[in-house]
Order: structure tokens, then sequence, then C-alpha cells
């Protein structure tokens, strides 16, 4: 026994009781002693086994989604495909703008030429009617 | 070199930047603003019952000369004559009656082209202000760098200012293409009349 007050390392048998140690090691053997199954318990547990539902293998699709290479490749062609789709809409709202860019230069120019054929027209009238005065 | 010699260098660098930027934004404003006076535009654009406005940058001649197609005759015309213009600004009105803009409105317009630089080379006066025609052309030492055209008609007004480098062989080019009949713009272009 350990006494208040006192370290245990400070008694002549370090600090153990004899007694506490013997019962101690008896109830420890006993605990771990082997002891037999209870009859028919394996079978008990065989049978609940076969009667737990049956894991079978996911379908091939699921088990192919699973794989990480797959599940890779899979975003990796989605955001290719985003990137080429998206690519292909610029090119095409591009060429419409630059198609509509290329016939206002037309008009642009059409306007500016005919334009200054009227001033050519108004310049040599003026011209013919001023000789005629004349 | 110290922090604070690094701070002042980088200080000096951004104001010099920033100097120089805002010497050269008037000059490039210049060429992006249209001559047009908006306010104008927008009233002949109501009274009109036929609009045709035109409004192109440098930037966006650039674009659209990608798309000229270099096997058409007008493409390529187009092409040649767009390589050196800044921009090209076309005012189109078309009227149902006549008396729909006034000498003052054509007074406005032509203010805008009294500057040192714009020299008129053609002036066709109408008593009523409604046969006006006008050609500016802006000279820069002996490059024409800008034209103005105004041509008014009782129903029709049009308007047209080019900047850039024009050449008289550029104008010439306008003729015979664009379903324009052929004008040897080369001869008018010495003809002033009053």
């Amino acid at each position: 026994m350990v006494e208040f007050g006192r370290e245990p390392h400070d008694s002549e048998n370090d600090g153990f009781d004899p007694e506490l140690e013997a019962m101690f090691e008896q109830e420890l053997r006993t605990s771990l002693q082997a002891r037999p199954a209870p009859e028919g318990f394996v079978d008990r547990v065989l049978t609940r086994m076969d009667a737990l539902p049956h894991h079978e293998p996911a379908p091939w699709p699921v088990r192919t989604i699973r794989n990480p290479l797959v599940r890779g490749a899979i975003a990796a062609t989605l955001l290719l495909s985003v990137g080429v789709g998206g690519y292909f809409e610029h090119q095409r709202e591009r060429q419409i703008a630059g198609e509509h860019a290329r016939q206002q230069v037309l008009l642009a120019l059409r306007i500016t030429g005919s334009t200054l054929q009227d001033v050519r027209n108004k310049v040599d009238g003026n011209n013919a009617s001023q000789q005629d005065a004349n | 070199m110290t922090r604070m010699q690094r701070w002042t260098a980088a200080c000096r660098t951004g104001a010099l930047l920033g100097c120089g930027l805002l010497l050269t934004l008037p000059a490039v404003a210049q060429d992006l603003q249209p001559n047009f006076p908006v306010e104008l535009d927008k009233k002949l654009a109501a009274r009109a019952s036929d609009v045709n406005e035109v409004t192109m940058n440098k930037t966006m001649l650039k674009f659209a000369s990608q798309f000229l197609d270099s096997k058409d005759k007008d493409d390529v015309q187009a092409q040649r004559l767009i390589q050196n213009l800044n921009a090209i600004y076309v005012r189109s009105y078309e009227f149902s009656e006549p008396g729909q803009y006034t000498p003052e409105d054509l007074k406005t317009i032509r203010q805008q082209f009294l500057g040192p630089d714009w020299n008129p080379m053609v002036k066709v006066r109408s008593k009523k202000g409604e046969g006006d025609t006008d050609v500016y052309v802006k000279m820069v030492g002996n490059e024409v760098k800008g034209m103005f055209v105004l041509d008014a008609e009782p129903k029709e007004l049009d308007m047209v200012y080019i900047s850039g480098s024009i050449r008289p062989e550029d104008l010439k080019q306008l003729s015979g293409n664009f379903g324009v009949p052929n004008l040897n713009l080369q001869k008018s272009s010495t003809k002033e009349s009053k």
C-alpha cells in the first residue's frame, strides 16, 4: 500500500504491494485465457452473412466514370469543346462585323464618288453658263 | 541606387510619359473626332426621309481592309484608297420636300473648315442656298491631309469628310468604280467657281 504523503519510490519495494500485484496478475491471466466459442456460433455468423445483401460490381459506365484518368479526359474534352466553340463563334461574329465594315467602306466611297460627281457637274454647269453669259 | 532615388526616377518617368500622352492626345483626338456638328447631324437626320451615315475611324478602316476581297475590282480600289486614311465620315440626307435645312445650317458646317490648314477649292453658291457646293482641302506642307465636300441640293444634302493622305489619283480612282461614272477629277480639281 502506498501511504499518503510518501513518495512510492521512497518505499523499500518500489511502492508495489505484492498482494495487490499477485491479485492483478491472476485476474489478467483469467481474462486472457482462451475460451471456446459457444456452440453454433460460427454457423450463426455464416448464416447471417449469407442473409446480408450481396455487393455486385458496379456497371461498366459507372466504373469507367470512376476512373480518374477517364474523368480527366472528359474534363479536358469539355474544356476543349467550350474553347473551340467559343473560338468559332468569335470568328463568326468577327466575320459578320468585318463584312459590315467592308460594306460601310464601299458605301462611303460610293457616296464620296457620287458627291464628287455632283460637284463636278455643278462646276461644269456653272462654267458653261458663265461662258454663255460672256 | 537607394529606394528613394528609384522612387524619384520612377515618378519622373511617369510624369514624362503622362506629359507626352497629354501632348499627343489632341492630335489623336483630331483624327478621331468627326468634324460634323453632332447636334446638327441629329436634327438633319430627324428631318430626312433617307439617311446614310458612315463613320469609320482608322481602327475601323484597318479592320474593314482585312475583309476586302483581293479578287474584286472595287475592293482592290477601296483597299488602295483607305490604306493611308485616318477616318471617313459620310452623311447623306435625302428630304421629301425642300427647305429642310437652312443657309445657317450650312454655315455652321462650313465654319469647321475655316482653320489655317483648310483651303476652299470649290465654292458654288446659289441664291437660296439650296444649290451650294463646297470642297475644302487640308494642306499640310505640300501634302493633302484631308478633304471635305459639301453638296447641297434642294432635297438632298451630302457631306463627306476624309482625314488622311489623299492623292489626286486616289480621287480619280473613285470614278468608274463603286458604281460611280468616270469623273475626270484631275481636270476639275483645278477649277474654281463662285
